[in-house]
C-alpha cells in the first residue's frame, strides 16, 4: 500500500464547498442637511472604520453583507455586498428626513434578500437593520412603525436606532418597537458605534444552533450610547 | 449476513478552545448480536451542561436498544421510537436532580439501528445521516432540521421535540452509511441542490472499505480523530465535530 495512504487514510477525502451562510445588515443613515458639517465627517470615517474591522475577520468578512440606504431622499448608497468586497462610500449631507419611507425600503429589502437567499439554498442569520438620525421624520411614519413592530415581533429582523444630537428621541421610541427601544450616541462616536456594529456582527456570523448572540452592552458609563 | 465494520471520532472545536468551553459532542457505538447501534449527540452551543446533556442522551439510547436483534421491522421502530423518549425523561430527571432549566441540556440526536431486517434510523435537529446501497451514490434520510435561521435547529429538550422526531426504518439492504454532526455538514451536504456529496462520502468510506476489521477498527477511528483536527478541516470550521462511518462491503484489501 502507498505509505503515504497508511500515514494519511483520510488525507484524500474530498469536500464540497458550500456557499457561505449570509449575516445581512441594512444600515439606514440620515444624511439630511442637519447632518452637514462634523457630523457627516464623522460618521464618514466610522463607515471606514467598520469597513476595516469587518475586512480585518476573515470568516465574518465572507459573510456579513452590508447594505447602505440614506435619506433624504431615500437612496441606496449601497445594495447588499459581502464585507470583503464593501468599499466605504464618503457621504454628503443635503436634503429632508423622509424616516417613514426609508424605513419601509429598508424591509422590503430584507424580505427581498431572504427570498434570494432561499433561491440559492444559501443559509443566513437574522438580518439587521441599523437606522441612525439626527432629527425628527418629516414624513408620515405609520406604515413604518407597523412593519417594524409586526417584523420584530415575528423575529423578521432585528432593527436597531441611534439618535444623534438633537434627534427627536420621544419620536424615535414610539416608532421603534417596544422591545428595543432608541439609543442616544454620546456625543459625536459614531467610530464607537461602528466597531460595535462590527464586532456584533462578526459575533452573529459565527454563532451556531442555541446561542443567543450576547450583544456588548452599549450603554455602560464608557459605551457609545445612553439610553 | 456479513459483519459490520465501523470506526468513529468526535474533537473539541476551536471555537470551544477560545471559550474553553468543553466538547458537547458525544458518539456511541454498539455492536452485539450482528446489530450495529451508532448513536451521536450535539450539545447545544451555550447551554451550560449540553455536553451532559449529550452524554446522558447517547448512554441511555444505547442501553435500551441491547437485545434487540431478533425484532421485526415494526417492532424495531417502536423500540427505537421508545428508547429515544426514554433518554429524553432522563434528560429531564438529571435537570430536576440538579435544580437546573432542562434547556441547558439541549442537544441534538443522530441514531442507525442496523439490523439484518432493516436499519432503523432516527434524528431531530441538524447533522446529517447518509447510507448507501453498494454502489456510489448516497442519500441523506432527514435533510438538516433548521428554524429560519443559520443559528436554530430543535433540540431533545424542546417540548415538542417528540412530535418532531424523524424515524423510519429502511428495509432495503444497505452497506454503508454514515453520521456526522453539523460541524462536517458544510463539507458534506451539497445546500443547494439539497443532496448528498457522494464524492465526500465515498472518499470517506474508502480506508474504511480497505479494512478487514470486525467491528470497531480503533486504528482507523485514530487516524479519522486526526483528520478532524487537520488544518484543512478546521480551517473551515470552527464547531465541535463528530463522525460515524460503517461498512459490511466484502474488504478491498488484497488477501482478505
Amino acid at each position: 500500500m502507498d505509505p503515504s495512504l497508511e500515514q494519511q487514510p483520510f488525507g484524500a477525502v474530498e469536500f464540497i464547498k458550500n456557499p457561505e451562510m449570509r449575516c445581512p445588515c441594512i444600515l439606514l443613515l440620515d444624511t439630511s442637511g442637519s447632518m452637514s458639517g462634523n457630523k457627516i465627517d464623522q460618521l464618514n470615517e466610522g463607515l471606514r472604520v467598520f469597513e476595516r474591522e469587518l475586512k480585518s475577520d476573515s470568516l465574518a468578512a465572507k459573510r456579513v453583507e452590508v447594505a447602505i440606504v440614506t435619506f433624504g431622499p431615500v437612496q441606496a448608497a449601497q445594495v447588499f455586498v459581502t464585507a470583503d468586497a464593501f468599499v466605504a462610500p464618503t457621504l454628503a449631507a443635503s436634503g429632508d428626513t423622509p424616516m417613514g419611507a426609508a424605513i419601509e425600503e429598508a424591509v422590503q429589502m430584507v424580505a427581498n434578500r431572504k427570498q434570494d437567499y432561499k433561491a440559492a439554498g444559501v443559509q443566513y442569520y437574522r438580518p439587521w437593520i441599523f437606522l441612525m438620525t439626527d432629527g425628527a421624520p418629516t414624513d408620515d411614519v405609520s406604515r413604518a412603525t407597523a412593519l417594524l413592530r409586526e417584523g420584530e415581533a415575528s423575529k423578521k429582523f432585528n432593527f436597531f436606532c441611534v439618535g444623534v444630537d438633537s434627534a427627536d428621541m420621544g419620536k424615535l421610541a414610539s416608532i421603534s418597537p417596544p422591545t428595543r427601544q432608541p439609543l442616544k450616541l454620546r456625543g459625536l462616536s459614531f467610530r464607537e458605534m461602528f466597531l460595535w456594529i462590527s464586532n456584533s456582527l462578526s459575533s452573529q456570523s459565527k454563532s451556531q444552533p442555541g446561542t443567543e448572540v450576547a450583544l456588548v452592552n452599549p450603554t455602560t458609563p464608557t459605551g457609545w450610547a445612553s439610553v | 449476513m456479513t459483519e459490520w465494520r465501523f470506526a468513529s471520532a468526535v474533537t473539541v472545536g476551536l471555537s470551544h478552545k477560545r471559550t474553553e468551553t468543553p466538547c458537547q459532542d458525544r458518539v456511541l457505538c454498539e455492536y452485539a448480536d450482528g446489530v450495529l447501534v451508532a448513536v451521536a449527540a450535539d450539545g447545544a452551543g451555550s447551554a451550560k451542561h449540553s455536553d451532559d446533556g449529550a452524554d446522558v442522551v447517547v448512554r441511555s439510547v444505547t442501553e435500551s436498544l441491547q437485545h434487540i436483534s431478533t425484532l421485526h421491522p415494526d417492532a424495531l421502530l417502536d423500540r427505537l421510537r421508545v428508547a429515544i423518549d426514554q433518554a429524553r425523561s432522563a434528560v429531564v430527571s438529571l435537570a430536576e436532580a440538579r435544580s437546573v432549566p432542562i434547556r441547558e441540556f439541549a442537544c441534538t440526536l443522530l441514531v442507525v439501528v442496523a439490523t439484518d431486517n432493516g436499519t432503523a434510523c432516527a434524528h431531530l435537529g441538524d447533522g446529517v445521516i447518509a447510507v448507501c446501497d453498494g454502489g456510489e451514490e448516497w442519500s441523506w434520510v432527514f435533510w438538516p432540521q433548521r428554524g429560519e435561521y443559520a443559528n436554530t435547529t430543535r433540540f431533545m429538550t424542546d417540548a415538542d421535540a417528540m412530535s418532531h422526531l424523524n424515524i423510519e426504518i429502511i428495509r432495503s439492504p444497505i452497506t454503508d452509511f454514515a453520521i456526522m454532526t453539523d460541524g462536517l455538514e458544510p463539507l458534506a451536504l451539497d445546500y443547494a441542490s439539497q443532496v448528498a456529496h457522494n464524492p465526500f462520502f465515498n472518499s470517506i468510506l474508502k480506508p474504511l472499505h480497505r479494512s478487514s476489521c470486525i467491528g470497531c477498527d480503533a486504528p482507523l477511528s485514530d487516524a479519522l480523530l486526526e483528520f478532524l483536527n487537520a488544518p484543512r478541516v478546521t480551517d473551515q470550521v470552527d464547531d465541535d465535530l463528530s463522525i460515524i462511518i460503517a461498512s459490511r462491503r466484502p474488504s478491498t484489501s488484497p488477501g482478505s
